[in-house]
């Protein structure tokens, strides 16, 4: 895999984040709904490229969505935290990596149906730590506690998994035709990686 | 399928996230900053296309309260705006007209003054106007309408309001006034004196001799408008007919060109040596 691509795609994918979500958001405000592009290319990468690249590339993408994401406060202010999301990713693109022998890679839903699979493999550790980190800060009644309601997450995270999985539809095909500007050397018959 | 071990180092890297997770935030509030302001390049134009895409109309709700009381408050600004446009266009005339009078006549200046109160009696066409002695005005000032038509003279002054004498007024005595020829050449002027009759007229005599016919300028004749050509608009003759008694003369009627009664802004002239009520 050709990490230079791969930081070029990551950088795109974050601004896509960043940039699109007032487009396509669904609902308004704590209810909205947005596609996370950052996890559409997870799993494209971790489908398609090397085991041991893969890992860390999820490490590295999943980290990129901690430091972007902002969770107020109960104090009022905001808190970022590193690694829910980070480890999640790492376990998703783990069970991504399990599938992807099992489906044809190069078929634009392939990416939907392992997005929607990983994502929620993704999304749930991520829930379950910052929930953890909320009932430690609460106990060291700290100012630093965010503020976070696990159901509604886990709520609010399938629906961001589903809605990806839509979005992965054309994003995979559209990240198909780089398969081979990241270097991923793909069966030109079944779609696997040789 | 492809199963390769992990290194010690990516073990390493997953502890140090999952410590990280309980890290306190500002450790991390730091680097998250300098992530975001990374991607600001790319993500900045998005949010902006993204704006302006989600602010399709067709995407509202026309009956939504908040998008009627939008566009109400909207209605309403343009009509404000409107009115305020009207009213630049009317100070933006009046300060043109101003300009234009004190270019012909440098040694005064000109005020605008809007009629603010009547006699109190009813029975007297004076009347009272918002700028008094504070701003210059002196007793005995013309004061004109739309720069060129003689409205009256300042017959009492007081700090903040002056008293307009009508020049239409019985009370005003008789003017002296000069008939301008068809030409409007001053060569050919007729003086002549004319005496308010008390309904908005004036009348006065001049020498069957004289070529006058209705619709002539009638100007104001005062050695006061020396700087210029002509002094300001008396009327025009509306009526010529021989005097009954003196058959050598014939008695003129003048009419002003605007109801003076009704005038609402008057233009004060000032000499400029005349400021701060002194």
């Amino acid at each position: 895999m050709r990490w230079t691509i791969f930081a070029f795609f990551a950088y795109v994918f974050l601004a896509l984040d960043l940039g699109l979500t007032p487009m396509l958001e669904i609902g308004a405000g704590e209810r909205g709904v947005a596609p996370c592009f950052v996890l559409i290319l997870m799993v494209y990468v971790a489908s398609m490229g090397p085991s041991q690249a893969v890992r860390w590339a999820a490490l590295i993408l999943g980290l990129i969505l901690d430091l972007s994401s902002i969770h107020p406060t109960t104090a009022g202010g905001a808190s970022t935290v590193a690694g829910p999301y980070a480890l999640g990713f790492v376990l998703g693109a783990a069970l991504t990596v399990q599938l992807r022998g099992l489906v044809y890679r190069r078929h634009p839903f392939t990416t939907g149906f392992l997005t929607l699979v990983a994502g929620a493999c993704a999304f749930v550790p991520a829930v379950f730590l910052l929930t953890m980190r909320r009932i430690v800060f609460t106990g060291l009644n700290s100012e630093n506690v965010i503020v976070w309601v696990a159901s509604d997450q886990l709520v609010h995270a399938f629906l961001t998994v589903l809605y990806s999985a839509v979005i992965a539809v054309p994003t995979g095909w559209v990240l198909n035709r780089f398969a081979g500007l990241f270097g991923f050397q793909v069966h030109p018959r079944l779609g696997h990686p040789r | 399928m492809n199963h390769a071990t992990p290194n010690r180092s990516f073990y390493a890297a997953v502890a140090a996230l999952l410590i990280a997770c309980f890290l306190p935030a500002p450790l991390t509030n730091f680097l998250a900053g300098r992530v975001g302001e990374l991607a600001i390049p790319l993500s900045a134009p998005l949010q902006k296309l993204s704006r302006i895409v989600r602010a399709v109309p067709d995407r509202l709700d026309p009956e939504d309260p908040e998008l009627v009381r939008l566009r109400t408050e909207n209605e309403q600004q343009r009509v404000r705006i409107i009115q305020l446009e009207a009213r630049a266009a009317a100070m933006a005339e009046q300060l043109e007209r101003l300009q234009a009078l004190q270019a012909i006549d440098p040694s005064f200046r000109f005020i605008t003054a809007s009629r603010v109160a009547e006699s109190a009696s009813g029975k007297s066409d004076l009347f009272k106007v918002n700028v008094g002695s504070a701003a210059g005005v002196p007793v005995g000032a013309y004061a004109l309408y739309q720069g060129y038509q003689l409205v009256g003279r300042v017959s009492e002054v007081s700090p903040r309001s002056a008293t307009i004498l009508p020049v239409t007024s019985r009370a005003y005595g008789a003017v002296s006034a000069m008939v301008l020829p068809a030409e409007g050449n001053l060569a050919g002027a007729m003086p002549c004196s004319l005496d308010p009759v008390g309904d908005g007229t004036f009348s006065g005599v001049l020498g069957v001799e004289s070529p006058v016919v209705p619709g002539l300028r009638v100007v104001l004749r005062d050695d006061d408008w020396t700087q210029v050509q002509t002094g300001p608009l008396i009327g025009f003759i509306e009526r010529v007919a021989p005097k009954d008694d003196a058959p050598l003369w014939n008695t003129i009627v003048v009419r002003p060109r605007f109801q003076l009664t009704d005038v609402g802004v008057v233009d004060l002239r000032i000499p400029r040596l005349s400021r701060g009520g002194n």
